[in-house]
């Protein structure tokens, strides 16, 4: 769904630091046909933020922009859990607005950090970074914006560091914060002490993050991380609806997919497979039921299922041996459809709660302190 | 912030919200889930033990899961591999004691990290304080220290803490969450009891009440509504009635608002129970009351009389119900049909038609058609109940209580149920499809009774010898090749006039569900009501492309669940049932195809009451299969 409003409307609670338009330009006007921006830099430094205004920088001298988003937690365009590869054609003048887009191509990892499985998380932005130079390199080439996770730390270093020696970037802008201690290492970090020189061609662009970010502590932002999630799952799935039908709150559109008929398939004829977890074949429909999945596609590769959406396993007949999930995905997509993918991207608990439509999922008497 | 959706706001209040109604999300689907679990973690046996851990496996994959759910399973799941704690002298299969104190020992840093940590404002109060706090052992949390800082701690050692943290789980966790369990933890056993309660005062005071209604018409000649005219009573009611109404009539209309409102509240959060409570009074009241075409006649006299009045005693229960509860009519209907349904099968497996409980159950099915004939002439009267509103929302009204869909459905059902030429039960699908709306519907319907009339007269012939049975069954069978051939042409010209759509294009995976009626995600739809019903979610090993004969036509089943019930049928030697359902039902076909609501069902075949897709080529199978059958 794109951006519902057209008009222009700057974003007035964000403000663009100096710095920040420069290094962008820098990016924009640099003597390389396609740039290839890397941004990254420890949570809260607003690299989201940044990423989004590059886009709209780079997209005053191209047609399109291609942005690809590592950050499982904090997708931007996509709802949470997926590693996708988007084709940006439309400059988005409120950067505060979440917007959800169809990604040109994209992968379900299925959790919101890479560290349960940072190895399949590697092979999947490897393989969305190929598809994006087999695919848009031929043609007038477009720009490539690579927006990162916030752990800088221990694993989720070593994951950055990868993702630098395998993509040839061509910058590499660094949100830097005051507390030292949280900043990823000077200079070009991703190279090995030897040939430092070597990679002569890409350039380190090292910005401060905007300071009225420390006011905010990171208490309250991580519990806005999970409503976050929630916002973007409810706006994806709010597109199984024509966007002219009246639903604008959290209840009508709870009620909406509620009553929303879903699609029937038969078990028979799709695969299921549970990511994170391990599930017992006889008990697989115990952990599907009322769950978000992803749609994959098996037949054409196997190691790398390609993902075309999220649904949501609404309920499963065993007697008529059919599944019954909700998703806003196209039928003529959804015909290639033949593998669920389990991960652990929780439902947001608002849509199983409609009044007089509770789901069983959801209880009451639960000993708080567990 | 704001959002282009306009969720956001309305987010800060649905958190609020669901705070205040403390619903969390559990990975659980109801509390006898956490129940069954429960037992079968801590219980003695192996393979219930294994069942517990499976499951819990599974809530772990569904994300919400209680730490201390997690954590006890780990523990029980370590020491099944403990010769220790199994009791086994043979020790040749298990693991290393390094091994087993390392798995215990995590599992016990994962508890003390999970349960304490959670509760301790960090930095705040120290570890053991916390742990006090909760009364954890003190064992543990040295053991954690030990095993993260120091050495591992021996197996001896962590052995007796596993032990030591089961008991503080149970008593922490499992015991009192179980107490916490919400009312529904009243077994069902005391939910009948105390709906049959209800429903018996029902149907006391409706039955006191008429008695002086009758009465008090009798004594002053007072006009009567005719809805609430039964039939006459033996005397002695009638009098002693009378006698009561003068006494207290004020008394008893208290005590039966008082009833109705029991019922109704039992009603609004037990449906299901209670309807098929009701269901069984009314059988049984039926079954005791030696039931004809003529029990409404009030000329009957003696014995029969007062048997007869008890089931019209609840009759007038489900009216009066219906009254403030339309739906319950509906739910009734159905809960008949899926009786009649069951019965049927049960007819199928044993075959032999001339036993005693198949006369038993003969007349059973026969009081329940007529039970859901009954059942349907009221949902017809539904629509004058509201007469003193206006003529609009009277219409509204009736499509808010009866919608189409629910009609057609229960339509549906009936017919399907029909098919053992079941006279009450076709009159009452005529009667359902009026109801509809359709007039076209209800062309077919007569055309449908039409074919079906060689297979009444077949079903009528059972008793007959077996030359002219095997005679019928020819016949029935020649029909159906017949009718078989004509459906291999509809497709073929079906095909011709959709050239564009090739063999896979017209193959479609995904569809979307025919029918749908709103219910709570996670839970499947009943056709009527917004409750919906908890889905049976064991899965059926699958046992890939089960090709199952049914005398001699195969089939090939690609559903994994009903598997079963085809292979109890095709166990019958005799039994011609399937062949000339399979006939009658590609008649119901052929007659839906020109329906447009059957657009789903196209290139579909009813097999056992199931649509099946339907290639030519198997079309031709089983063409050929009826062949070689005559």
């Amino acid at each position: 769904m794109a951006a519902a409003s057209d008009t222009e409307s700057p974003s007035p609670q964000i403000f663009i630091p100096n710095e920040w338009s420069t290094a962008a330009d820098l990016i924009a006007c640099a003597p390389v046909s396609f740039p290839i921006a890397f941004v990254c830099g420890p949570k809260n430094s607003g690299k989201t933020t940044f990423s989004r205004h590059l886009v709209n920088v780079l997209l005053q001298r191209h047609k399109r922009v291609a942005f690809l988003d590592t950050d499982v937690g904090q997708t931007e365009f996509t709802p949470p859990g997926l590693l996708a590869l988007t084709v940006i054609d439309k400059i988005t003048p409120d950067l505060t607005i979440p917007c959800v887009k169809t990604p040109a191509r994209c992968y379900f990892f299925g959790d919101i950090s890479s560290k349960r499985d940072p190895t399949t998380y590697l092979t999947y932005i490897k393989a969305l970074y190929d598809h994006y130079m087999e695919t848009e390199i031929q043609g007038a080439g477009l720009p490539l914006v690579i927006n990162t996770p916030g752990w800088v730390k221990g694993i989720g270093y070593e994951i950055l560091v990868e993702m630098l020696r395998y993509i040839s970037v061509t910058h590499v802008v660094k949100l830097q914060r005051s507390v030292l201690a949280r900043n990823l290492p000077d200079g070009p970090f991703w190279l090995n002490e030897g040939d430092a020189d070597a990679d002569a061609v890409t350039t380190v662009i090292e910005i401060n993050a905007p300071s009225q970010n420390h006011l905010t502590s990171m208490a309250p932002m991580r519990k806005d991380a999970r409503l976050l999630r929630d916002l973007r799952l409810m706006a994806y799935f709010r597109q199984c609806f024509p966007s002219d039908t009246s639903i604008s709150t959290i209840k009508e559109l709870s009620r909406a997919l509620a009553s929303h008929p879903p699609y029937e398939i038969p078990i028979s004829s799709i695969k299921i497979k549970h990511l994170h977890c391990q599930v017992a074949t006889t008990e697989s429909f115990y952990s599907l039921n009322a769950t978000i999945v992803g749609m994959a596609i098996n037949s054409v590769s196997e190691q790398l299922p390609q993902c075309v959406g999220l649904g949501i396993v609404r309920a499963i007949d065993t007697f008529k041996g059919v599944l019954y999930v909700i998703t806003p995905v196209p039928p003529h997509i959804l015909e290639d459809v033949d593998l669920l993918l389990q991960g652990l991207i929780q439902i947001p608990i608002s849509l199983l709660q409609v009044q007089g439509c509770i789901s069983p999922y959801l209880s009451t008497n639960v000993l708080s302190s567990s | 912030m704001e959002s282009m959706l306009g969720f956001q706001e309305q987010e800060r209040n649905d958190v609020v919200d669901s705070k205040s109604h403390s619903f969390k999300l559990v990975p659980w689907m109801s509390w006898d889930e956490w129940k069954f679990v429960r037992g079968s973690l801590f219980s003695s046996s192996l393979d219930s033990v294994a069942f517990a851990l499976r499951r819990i496996s599974t809530w772990r994959s569904r994300g919400c899961i209680p730490v201390a759910v997690d954590v006890t399973a780990s523990i029980v799941e370590i020491q099944q591999k403990d010769p220790f704690f199994r009791n086994e002298l043979d020790e040749t299969a298990s693991q290393s004691e390094e091994l087993l104190a390392m798995l215990y020992c995590m599992a016990i840093v994962r508890l003390v990290n999970g349960v304490v940590e959670k509760t301790r404002e960090k930095n705040k109060i120290s570890i053991g304080e916390a742990a006090d706090a909760i009364g954890i052992p003190r064992m543990l949390i040295d053991i954690r220290h030990e095993g993260s800082h120091r050495d591992l701690p021996s197996l001896q050692l962590v052995r007796l803490a596993s032990t030591k943290a089961l008991d503080w789980l149970i008593s922490y966790y499992w015991e009192p969450q179980a107490k916490a369990i919400p009312v529904q933890n009243n077994k069902t056993a005391n939910l009948r009891k105390e709906i049959k309660r209800s429903l018996r005062e029902v149907s006391l005071c409706l039955k006191a009440k008429q008695m002086s209604k009758l009465s008090s018409a009798h004594v002053k000649g007072k006009r009567l509504k005719p809805t609430e005219l039964l039939p006459a009573r033996s005397k002695f009611l009638f009098l002693a009635a009378g006698k009561s109404s003068h006494s207290n009539s004020a008394g008893s209309k208290k005590l039966f608002v008082k009833a109705m409102k029991n019922a109704l509240r039992l009603y609004s959060s037990f449906s299901t129970e209670l309807v098929y409570l009701l269901l069984e009074y009314l059988l049984n009241a039926m079954e005791t009351s030696n039931l004809t075409e003529h029990s409404e006649d009030p000329q009957f006299v003696g014995s029969t009389q007062n048997n007869s009045t008890a089931f019209d005693d609840w009759k007038s229960v489900v009216l009066k119900l219906s009254r403030k509860e339309p739906e319950l009519l509906i739910i009734l209907s159905q809960a008949v049909l899926e009786k009649i349904e069951t019965n049927e099968t049960m007819n199928w497996k044993t075959g032999d038609h001339q036993s005693p409980v198949d006369s038993a159950k003969a007349r059973r099915s026969e009081l329940l058609s007529y039970l859901f004939e009954w059942l349907v002439e009221n949902l017809k009267t539904l629509k004058p109940v509201g007469s003193k509103e206006s003529a609009e929302t009277k219409a509204s009204k009736m499509e808010k209580h009866l919608p189409r869909a629910t009609v057609l459905g229960l339509l549906q059902r009936c017919l399907l149920a029909s098919m053992h030429s079941n006279k009450q039960l076709a009159a009452s699908a005529v009667t359902l499809a009026q109801l509809a709306g359709g007039s076209s519907l209800i062309q077919k319907l007569k055309k449908l009774a039409l074919l079906e009339q060689p297979a009444i007269l077949e079903a009528n012939s059972t008793g007959l010898n077996d030359q002219t049975f095997l005679s019928q069954q020819e016949y029935s069978i020649l029909e159906a090749k017949e009718k078989l051939e004509s459906i291999k042409l509809q497709r073929m010209q079906r095909r011709h006039e959709q050239p564009g759509l090739g063999k896979i294009g017209t193959k479609r995976r995904w569809s979307v569900a025919k029918s749908w009626t709103p219910c709570p995600i996670g839970m499947l739809p009943h056709t009527i009501g917004f409750s919906g019903k908890l889905p049976a979610l064991d899965r059926v090993e699958s046992h890939g492309e089960a090709v199952v004969t049914v005398s001699g036509i195969k089939e090939v089943s690609d559903k994994e669940s009903n598997g079963k019930r085809e292979a109890e049928v095709s166990t019958e030697k005799m039994d011609w049932t399937p062949v000339k359902k399979v006939a009658v039902e590609a008649v119901c076909r052929v007659q839906n195809e020109s329906d447009s609501t059957a657009q789903g069902i196209r290139g579909h075949l009813m097999i056992d009451g199931v649509w099946k897709k339907v290639e030519d080529r198997e079309l031709f199978d089983i063409a050929s299969a009826i062949k070689l059958m005559i």
